[in-house]
Order: C-alpha cells, then structure tokens, then sequence
C-alpha cells in the first residue's frame, strides 16, 4: 500500500472523529452525569448498607458497549459515500475506519476506567469497599493499567462488529445482512466471551463452568478475532459500490 | 493540470437493465463537456464509472492513462458531484468545506468563501436545514473550490433559481480561464448551459451517438428564419426539427449541413439562416417515445 493511501486513511480516521466528536461528547456527559445522580440516590436513600458496596458504574458497560456498537454500524453507510465523493480509495476508508474504531475504543476505555477508578475512590472515602459483580480482568476499579485494556479490547470488538454489520447493510440492503446478524455480531460476543469479562463471560463461568482462559493466550486471541473483523470488512468495503442518489 | 479521460467498451448493467452498452469514448482533457442524454441514457453510470463511485467489471475506464478504482493518485484528482451532493445532513456547512479542504490538495478557501457569499449559503447551518436551492449551491461551491483537474457535475445545480444558475455558469467560466482543467456537465437545461460546452457528448440508452465539438455540432442543422411563405418553399422536402410563428414571420429548424448554393438562395430570398439549437438536435437525435 503507497504512503499516499496511508496519509488519506489517517484524514479518514481525523473526519470521522471529528464527525463524531460532538455525538460521543453528549454522550459521555450523558453517562458520567446520569450514573453520578444514579449513585447519588442511592446513598441519599441509605442504599449502602455493609462495608461493601456495589459497583453502580459497572452497569455503565453496557452503554459504553453498544453505543459504540451503533457508532460502529453508521460508519460505512455515512462516511463510505462521503469520502468516495472526496476522492478517497475504500482501501484508504476501510484502513481509517480501523482507525476510527481504536480512537473509539480508547475513548471510552478512559472513561470507563476513569469511573471505576473514581467510583472507588468516592467509596473509600465513605468508607465502603467497591463490589464488582461481573467479571473482569481487574480486581479493583484503581487498577487502570488493566481496566483500559480490557474496557478498550470489549469495546474495540463492539464496534468493530458494528463496522461489519453496517457495511453488510449498506451493501445487501436488509434482508441477508439480518439474517446474518447472529454471523456478524458474533465477534462482539466472541471477544467478551474469550476473555470472560461482562456478562458474556458471566455466562460461560456461570451458566456453562468454562473458567478464563490464561491471559497470554485470551488476549492475543481476542485481538485475532478483532483482526479477522476488520478483515472481513476490508474485503466487503474494497468492492462495494456507492449507492445512487434517489 | 489537465487530465484526458479513454472509455473503450464500457458496458455497465444494473440486474437485467444494461445503462451503459459497449461505449467507447476519448475526452482529450482540459475542455468543458456537455453530457447530453434522456433520463436513463446511462450519463450518471459513465460519470460514477469514471469518478470510481463503482468497479469497471466490463471495459475499460482510463482518467489520464490510469485506471481511476482504487488508485489513489487518480480518485483525488477526480471529483463528482451528484444532484444532492454528498454530504452529512447533520454537519454545518462549514463543517463540510473542511471536510473538502483536508481531502481535496488543490481546495481554494478563499474562493470558496466568494461563492458561499455569491450563492447566499449560511454557512453555520446543517446540510439537513438548506433549501433545496442552497444545497445545490453548497455543491457546486465544494465542486468548483476544489479546483479538481476532472471535476463533473452530475445536474447538480437544478435546485438553483434562475438567477443563480447564471451567476453560476459565469464564475465557472471565469475560473475555468483561470484554472484550466476538464469539466463534464450533465445537463436537462441544455439551451441554457450549451454556451459554456465545448464538446459535446450525446448518449441515447447507453450507447454513443453523437460527439463531436459544438460548433460543428450545431452546423449540422440550421434555423432558417424569414416570410412564412418564404420559409416554407425554402424548407420543403427538408428533415425538420421544429417550428415556430410570429405573425408572417417564420423560423424553421431542418437537420442536414447547408451547402455554399443553399446559403446563396437563402440569401437572394432574404432569408437568415443561423446555426441549429443544441436542444432540438438533442431531441432529434433521442426521441422515440417517452424516457
């Protein structure tokens, strides 16, 4: 690949960001206020009533899973038409789209973490301990080196399906991309699944005694199956053609 | 910098529809073009073709010697702009000329600032809040700043006014002057637009049937105006194109070339004879029932 379609799929990576900037903001905004009056609540009506504590924003990963998801689904019928109309190669777009989709993942890995390790805190302060219920990589909201990969690798398998599954609407219309949806929101599973973290692998401990899996060999799996993703959409996105106006 | 587009056997079909049949065609570059044809002659097919909007599965599209799909060096060189642009309904349109300027290495702020202003486009708006008119003004702005060496405007300034469009074909030509470079136009307002074609290029269901430069284009017919009676003695037996009366005065279009002789009697008659009007070549040349 020329250095030409690498520099355009960096510009692709900046326009969708930038493109989704202010959405992702409000949403950020939307969770930490909403999570924090949630919490809030709960201490105003006693609801902390041992020295352990329930995590309250452990419940945010489900929204900083699935809005990404749907961030992910809009990326190629929004942006595919607009850069092909700017001159960009879908090399260029898919490769930005990756892109697009790790700055998402970061994003909110960041944010997640940043929450746990604040949601501790304030427990600590009142002298609580933080409860997590689901399963996780870490043991306690302060371990951030591990609660950002972990929150960044889920995330990043979300929208990375995400990217799949609109890019398969966009070129098929509705019928077979629905009845591939369990096909193409798979990845999402598989990379929860793999590294037995939310409630994905709550089901595999609970439901099915598949106990985690030794970290070297999750991790680097679970980034396969990512990879293998953003291959697939590689290959559907270099032959699709933009649709015609109405 | 100009660059000369090379159609050999194109052949595009949509299921069972073919829009685009064997078609071979050569623009040297560095003209303006008129892309005639009905609704459906395939003109929106050869323009995505070439501006890589879709794969060449039958055929062969070359954009300065290059194959346009997936060749980056080309498609940055290549614009389109479609009836209703593309762009994010949700985004400003300011937010849209950035979007231009970082992917576009030839994007011209300034002139685009002009003709936001020329065309009265309020530039903190959504796309989604635009007129129709405005939309297609944002279009032609993002089409024309980017001063693109293959730039092809697929109708898109239909939502214009009146008034609009016009100051649209002279800034065109002003800038065209100033920055030579190919531009395709696609057009149902031909009588309108074919002062700026140089060549002009016909296409009827998918398949070539006229290019050729617009001057001689228009001699291949002539419009012979003068006493109705006059007229009619004049152009009899002749393939006529159309007609139209204003008291004892007639005007009368007839295909086919006017001879040195021909020219001579209409003289002696008094009659004027002028080049025939791209529109009703246009119409003789495509018509057979409703598109």
């Amino acid at each position: 690949m020329s250095a030409l379609t690498y520099r355009r799929a960096g510009l692709v990576t900046r326009d969708q960001t930038r493109g989704l900037s202010l959405s992702m903001v409000i949403f950020i905004g939307a969770v930490g206020v909403g999570f924090l009056l949630v919490a809030l609540l709960i201490v105003a009506m006693d609801g902390f009533d041992g020295p352990e504590a329930r995590s309250v924003w452990e419940n945010s990963a489900y929204a900083t899973r699935y809005y990404p998801l749907a961030l992910g689904i809009m990326l190629t019928p929004v942006y595919l038409a607009l850069g092909v109309a700017n001159g960009v190669t879908r090399r260029a777009f898919s490769l930005g789209a990756m892109g697009t989709v790790v700055v998402i993942a970061a994003i909110m890995a960041v944010f997640e973490a940043v929450g746990y390790a604040l949601e501790n805190g304030l427990y600590q302060l009142a002298g609580l301990t933080q409860e997590l219920t689901t399963p996780h990589l870490f043991d306690s909201g302060t371990q951030v080196w591990i609660s950002v990969p972990e929150v960044g690798i889920t995330v990043a398998g979300n929208v990375a399906a995400g990217l799949l599954i609109g890019t398969t609407y966009y070129r098929w219309g509705r019928l077979w991309p629905t009845i591939a949806l369990p096909l193409t929101f798979a990845p999402a599973l598989a990379v929860e699944a793999l590294m037995s973290v939310g409630w994905p692998g709550g089901l595999m401990i609970d439901l099915w005694g598949i106990e985690r899996r030794p970290l070297w060999l999750v991790i680097p799996t679970s980034l396969l199956v990512i990879a293998l993703t953003f291959a697939a959409t590689h290959v559907l996105v270099r032959t699709t053609a933009v649709h015609p106006q109405a | 910098m100009t660059l000369g587009i090379d159609v050999q056997g194109l052949t595009v079909r949509y299921g069972d529809v073919t829009a685009i049949d064997d078609l071979s065609v050569s623009l040297a570059g560095g003209k303006i073009y008129g892309l005639l044809g009905r609704n459906g002659s395939g003109k929106t097919t050869l323009m995505s073709s070439i501006a890589a909007f879709m794969r060449v599965e039958h055929g062969q599209v070359l954009v300065g010697g290059q194959q346009p799909y997936e060749n980056p060096a080309i498609t940055e060189q290549v614009y389109l702009i479609r009836e209703s642009g593309d762009f994010a309904d949700q985004e400003s349109v300011r937010g849209q000329l950035r979007r231009t300027k970082r992917f576009r290495p030839q994007w011209d702020g300034e002139f685009a600032e002009r003709l936001l202003e020329l065309f009265q486009v309020p530039d903190r708006r959504t796309v989604s809040r635009l007129s129709r008119g405005q939309r297609s003004a944002l279009g032609i702005t993002l089409g024309l700043a980017a001063r693109a060496p293959v730039t092809m405007l697929d109708e898109s300034y239909l939502g214009m006014d009146a008034p609009t469009r016009y100051a649209f074909y002279d800034i065109l030509l002003e800038d065209y002057m100033q920055h030579p470079r190919t531009f395709i136009i696609s057009t149902h307002l031909i009588e309108e637009v074919s002062r700026l074609f140089e060549e002009v290029v016909i296409l009827d269901r998918g398949r070539l049937i006229a290019h050729e430069e617009t001057e001689t284009l228009r001699m291949k017919g002539a419009a012979v105006t003068g006493p109705a009676s006059v007229v009619e003695r004049f152009t009899d037996g002749m393939t006529v194109l159309s007609e139209r009366r204003l008291g004892g005065t007639k005007s009368v279009t007839v295909l086919g070339e006017m001879g040195e002789r021909q020219r001579d009697v209409a003289q002696a008659h008094g009659l004027e004879l002028e080049p025939v009007g791209l529109q009703d070549l246009f119409v003789h040349l495509t018509k057979e029932g409703p598109a």
